[in-house]
């Protein structure tokens, strides 16, 4: 995590629409162009973008929540067709890989899964709250530090604390849900209307680093009961 | 024909590729049972999050286990239920990409068809077609019924679990008993040189006649396990010394009862069927005595057994393959897997009563 965390900030600072002036003209251009399928589903207003190089080329927001999620597919292939690519042109896939619904995140993860395993593409991922904190930093110049957060369930909240030059400082914390603007008094609390989106998703990954893990980013465990054990270490009935 | 099976129903994450829903060219199975033994029983939050880390491996190494390229697959199954939703919807998305990427087409496999398919992956066994009218004792974890396979794609179910399925009141009883997980086979390994008439437990409904469920199928081809995991209960409670000084001889009853009330319900079946072969599928179909028992069984009817091969009786991927590939060698077709169903049924209902 450390190791790419000023990488990861290096995009605050270069939005992708400058970079473009540094490009070699399309003619002369010799090397392929790096195509990337970027995901974003940790919550309900999902979406995909198409990047080439560091520029989106095209985008769609997915209502994928829940019960939705299958939707994803039709939505991918609607967005290559309308790009006039295909499966093979994608080069890359970048997910976002939450805190967010589950079902989301491990739908679109699995997709990309799928859709690199053929050719052995690769599949790499940040966390979504980073794409949001990118995104937040690039409109508002002045802003140091900010705080993204989420619904967690079980009357919580998640939050992460970002760093414009730094990236994710510290851990995740979970919060009763009134705890809202009252820990890091003095970050910025991003909207929590403010959903992550898949162009940024893309964009951190254009601006490398390395991938996060390729799981969904769980703050809850699995099991909230522990298992209870006997005296010969055999599993107990349930109580 | 070849078509590569996914499968991640429950707590297994597997992936197959099978040539004419025969021939097993590779079959890579993922098991979680570690991961689940200490809560003695399958948690749906851990599957999900395994079948995850899974799905791209075990997909990888059936096509490499295989020898076949990506390219060669003629289709991608995958099972869309019935099943845990949150654990189907992990190899519905893996294979509908791989599909997507491929340009080959995705085909849903009914879980429960699979196993029934299962029963074609000895080499032994003969095709389908020749088979049929096959009565089919699917028991496992989650299900426990009686069907009988008319053709492919064509089934009727005779009888069903009213409450447990087989496999769970395995798990049930072994849990009492302090045996461990999964309890089928720590059960009869527990129950070796034990006295399987120790204690009678019930065989649940069975002395119902003549009566039908809800849903018209006949209660004495209907198998209830609730009342014997209550029995098991009730005699450690009256009897604590006997889980220390009889431990085999109450794994041995336990099973006895269990692996005789699915062989009874089965025998009323191949009387009341033109079925003159037998089929037993699922992971309860691993158990010794049950298979001595249908042993027994077939050879007083003059009846064929088909008894799947041990690696195929568990949850795999080779039989989600083998299911559609019959399917479409039959020329029935497979649908497109679109959705998970978490109750998808084998029959619909309006057919169950037959």
């Amino acid at each position: 995590m450390n190791a790419n965390r000023g990488r990861e900030a290096a995009v605050f600072f270069v939005p992708a629409r400058r970079a473009k002036i540094f490009r070699a003209p399309r003619k002369t251009a010799r090397v392929p162009r790096m195509k990337t399928l970027a995901l974003e589903f940790s919550t309900d207003a999902g979406g995909l973008a198409l990047l080439e190089d560091a520029r989106v080329v095209a985008a769609a927001a997915v209502a994928a929540g829940g019960r939705r999620s299958q939707e994803l597919f039709a939505a991918a292939a609607d967005l290559l067709a309308g790009a006039g690519w295909t499966f093979a042109d994608v080069g890359a896939f970048a997910v976002g890989r939450g805190p967010g619904s589950y079902t989301g995140l491990r739908v679109s993860l699995t997709a990309a899964h799928g859709w690199a395993l053929p050719e052995n593409k690769p599949v790499w991922t940040t966390s979504s709250a980073a794409a949001l904190a990118a995104e937040i930093f690039a409109e508002q110049p002045d802003a140091a530090r900010l705080v993204v957060s989420g619904a967690a369930r079980r009357g919580t909240i998640w939050a992460g604390l970002f760093g414009r030059r730094e990236g994710r400082i510290g851990d995740w914390r979970l919060l009763p849900e009134d705890a809202r603007g009252q820990a890091w008094p003095d970050a910025h609390w991003v909207a929590p209307d403010r959903a992550p989106r898949a162009e940024w998703v893309g964009r951190l990954f254009c601006a490398g680093g390395a991938s996060e893990e390729r799981q969904p980013i769980y703050l809850h465990p699995a099991v909230v009961a522990a298992p209870r054990f006997g005296a010969d270490g055999r599993p107990l009935p349930p109580a | 024909m070849l078509v590569l099976g996914i499968e991640s129903s429950c707590d297994e994450t597997a992936a197959a590729v099978v040539r004419d829903g025969r021939a097993v060219l590779s079959s890579a199975v993922n098991s979680q049972i570690a991961s689940h033994r200490p809560y003695g029983g399958v948690v749906p939050e851990i599957a999900s999050r395994e079948h995850v880390g899974s799905f791209p491996v075990v997909a990888a190494e059936a096509i490499a286990q295989a020898k076949v390229a990506w390219n060669d697959l003629d289709a991608v199954a995958v099972t869309h239920g019935p099943g845990l939703v949150s654990s189907l919807l992990i190899g519905l998305s893996g294979a509908r990409a791989l599909g997507q990427t491929l340009g080959k087409p995705v085909w849903g496999v009914n879980h429960l068809e699979a196993h029934l398919a299962g029963t074609f992956l000895d080499p032994a066994a003969p095709p389908p077609a020749e088979a049929c009218p096959l009565l089919v004792l699917m028991v496992s974890g989650g299900h426990s019924c009686l069907v009988e396979m008319l053709g492919v794609g064509d089934y009727r179910l005779l009888g069903t679990t009213l409450d447990d399925a087989a496999g769970e009141c395995l798990d049930k009883g072994a849990n009492l008993l302090g045996l461990g997980y999964p309890g089928g086979p720590v059960i009869e390994r527990a129950a070796q040189g034990g006295d399987s008439a120790f204690v009678k437990f019930p065989r649940g409904m069975e002395h119902a006649r003549n009566r039908k469920t809800d849903n018209g199928l006949e209660i004495e081809m209907c198998f209830s396990f609730s009342g014997l995991k209550t029995a098991l209960l009730y005699h450690l409670k009256n009897h604590p010394a006997d889980r220390e000084q009889h431990l085999a001889d109450l794994a041995a009853s336990y099973q006895e009862a269990v692996m005789d009330s699915l062989a009874q319900r089965a025998e009323r079946a191949l009387k009341v069927t033109a079925a003159r072969t037998l089929a037993c599928v699922g992971g309860v179909a691993k158990n010794a005595s049950l298979r001595a028992k249908l042993e027994d069984l077939a050879r007083r009817h003059q009846a064929r057994l088909l008894l799947t091969p041990l690696a195929y009786c568990t949850d795999n991927a080779a039989m989600v393959a083998a299911a559609a590939g019959l399917r479409a060698l039959a020329g029935i077709g497979n649908p497109p897997a679109v959705e998970a169903d978490p109750s998808l049924p084998l029959v619909e209902e309006d057919s169950a009563a037959g």
